[in-house]
């Protein structure tokens, strides 16, 4: 029996040669193009470097990548709003982002993620298909991994039993994509395993639409630091969860005193993350001597952002969600 | 003690932390503005206070008003409160009232920062939750879920189940296979404004045996007849715990 055709967009189940043909045949010399002749890339976006990766080898210097991924052109906002009401629930999936580190800088650590699909107390309840992307801090997608979670139960995946060969620099970010009317009980957990200890928090969702452009927040994403006679490792991890790019934005320390240090903070597309050591860039804030908080500047973006403390002496960490 | 009357009768309400004995961490609580404004006119005072066992909390700690740009790091340690039970610990109320502006809707609340360093090393960094005025859609508010608890012999879940309401709450723990095959404790009571503190083992003692063939990862679900805040955290050998996080919701919409 022959073996069914490679996906390269696993929400809508299109394989690589249907977007091969569409590429070759001159029906799609954009990443628009693409979602208009193969559907692909409509639903989490999570193909989009995959595809422009396509279209690249295929037409060269002829490709023009667009800005940032958006839903289908042309698809009124009318048809989706009816469609939502039909379904009763959104169009697109859930998508909840997490970080992923295995053999971060050098050391022994893995992510597991978990999920419970509670069942009401009872078997009737219903089986739900999940579906996780490994990513690299760029956002190409490393390893995908799909499961039905039976009613009751729960599923567990590690980073590195998922990967074929080694993350990048030992860390990235799992995406959690989610097709379910209700989220539920659905909300994923992760554990840091390293010798020291195990380590837990749960996912940070991107918003419905990530196309949809958020222009202010109302509040900083804000990364606290206590006082502590223990000397930690501090790492912001943050990943884009919208298509909007995150630009000219700044890490801004700061302790009682009112003092401030500012640091760049990376460029990032849609689905692609970054894991900032805050104690190479703000030497006071691992001191343990002064208390305060490290905030992103300007408050745009609904970012997927993470607190990890890493205790070298002890070989473990301590990690919570923004 | 009695509660200043401009607190109880803020729409602002308080949010909650475990307040640890002393003994096991080493507590900041984190009070900034930037956490909750973005606006440079905003102005919060800020309250701390203990309780153990009763609504008349054991302590209180006036911060004063913080304008927009200023922040404090409040160390137990430091302010001299008295202990709170051992090993359960307390309760640690964080009332951050904006001046300058009152809550969209009826009530409101902002959410701070704990970060607590474990004397043996490890810990944890949580924020301060409220016991209502979340905006989240919940779909039950009598069942929370751990995805993820660990029971082996190298790993113990540790539990902590915060009561901030003046009733006792009865509740209820049942633990699940990745299969679906669930034990569970008796019921049980967490007092008025306490903590509930122990190892899950000690609770559900089959679960080691359950959970032998998943590498000794399962699921929680907490029920309570009111609305309870639970924490865990995992403790590998002889270690301490890092770190903890809070139980989620059963919520309404994906």
């Amino acid at each position: 029996m022959a073996s069914p055709p490679a996906v390269v967009c696993h929400c809508r189940r299109v394989p690589y040669e249907t977007v091969r043909r569409a590429i070759e045949s001159g029906r799609a010399s954009s990443l628009a193009d693409i979602q208009r002749e193969t559907t692909a890339c409509t639903r989490c976006f999570g193909c989009r470097f995959e595809l422009q990766r396509m279209l690249e080898e295929r037409l060269g210097d002829r490709y023009r990548p667009t800005e940032f991924v958006a839903r289908v052109p042309g698809e009124s906002s009318l048809l989706r709003r009816l469609a939502a009401r039909v379904r009763g629930r959104s169009v697109l999936p859930r998508r909840m982002y997490m970080p992923a580190l295995a053999g971060f800088r050098g050391r022994d650590v893995d992510t597991r993620v978990v999920l419970f699909n509670w069942a009401g107390g009872s078997a009737d309840g219903t089986a739900v298909t999940v579906r996780a992307d490994l990513l690299a801090l760029d956002g190409t997608r490393r390893a995908v991994w799909e499961h039905s979670v039976p009613p009751g139960g729960s599923a567990a995946v590690g980073a590195g039993e998922l990967l074929p060969d080694e993350l990048e620099g030992g860390v990235g970010a799992f995406k959690l994509v989610l097709d379910a009317p209700e989220l539920g009980s659905l909300r994923p957990y992760f554990h840091l395993v390293s010798p020291g200890g195990i380590t837990s928090t749960h996912e940070k969702a991107g918003p419905a639409d990530p196309s949809a452009i958020e222009r202010r927040r109302p509040y900083h994403w804000v990364f606290p630091v206590g006082f502590s006679e223990r000397q930690e490792e501090a790492y912001l991890f943050c990943t884009n969860t919208q298509a909007r790019p995150m630009e000219g934005h700044e890490l801004v320390w700061q302790d009682e005193s009112e003092r401030e240090e500012r640091t760049r903070f990376p460029p990032l597309e849609l689905d692609q993350s970054a894991c900032i050591a805050l104690h190479e860039h703000f030497p006071d804030l691992a001191s343990g001597r002064f208390a305060g908080t490290v905030r992103l500047v300007p408050a745009t973006h609904k970012v997927a952002g993470f607190i990890l403390r890493y205790d070298d002496e002890g070989d473990r960490w301590r990690v919570q969600h923004l | 003690m009695a509660r200043p009357a401009s607190l109880d009768e803020s729409p602002w309400l308080p949010a909650y932390g475990w307040w640890p004995p002393p003994s096991d961490y080493d507590v900041t609580a984190i009070l900034t503005p930037y956490h909750s404004a973005i606006e440079p006119e905003a102005r919060f005072r800020f309250v701390l206070r203990g309780y153990a066992g009763s609504l008349d909390p054991v302590w209180e700690h006036d911060v004063g008003i913080l304008p927009f740009g200023r922040q404090r790091g409040i160390r137990l340690d430091a302010i001299s409160v008295p202990p709170p039970p051992e090993p359960e610990g307390g309760i640690l109320e964080v009332h951050a009232v904006r001046l300058d502006r009152q809550p969209k809707g009826t009530i409101g609340f902002n959410g701070m920062w704990i970060d607590a360093i474990g004397r043996r090393g490890g810990g944890y960094v949580i924020p301060t939750i409220p016991i209502r005025g979340q905006r989240k859609v919940v779909k039950r508010d009598d069942l929370q879920v751990i995805p993820g608890i660990i029971a082996s012999r190298e790993v113990e879940t540790e539990l902590v189940l915060l009561n901030v309401i003046d009733e006792p709450v009865e509740v209820r723990l049942v633990a699940s296979t990745p299969d679906g095959l669930v034990a569970e404790t008796e019921p049980f009571e967490v007092g008025p404004w306490s903590a509930w503190r122990r190892d899950l083992s000690d609770e559900i003692p089959r679960i080691h045996r359950m959970l032998l063939d998943s590498d000794g990862v399962g699921s929680l679900s907490i029920f309570s007849n009111h609305r309870l805040l639970p924490y865990f955290g995992f403790r590998k050998g002889g270690n301490p715990v890092v770190s903890m996080d809070h139980s989620a919701p059963i919520f309404a919409s994906a």
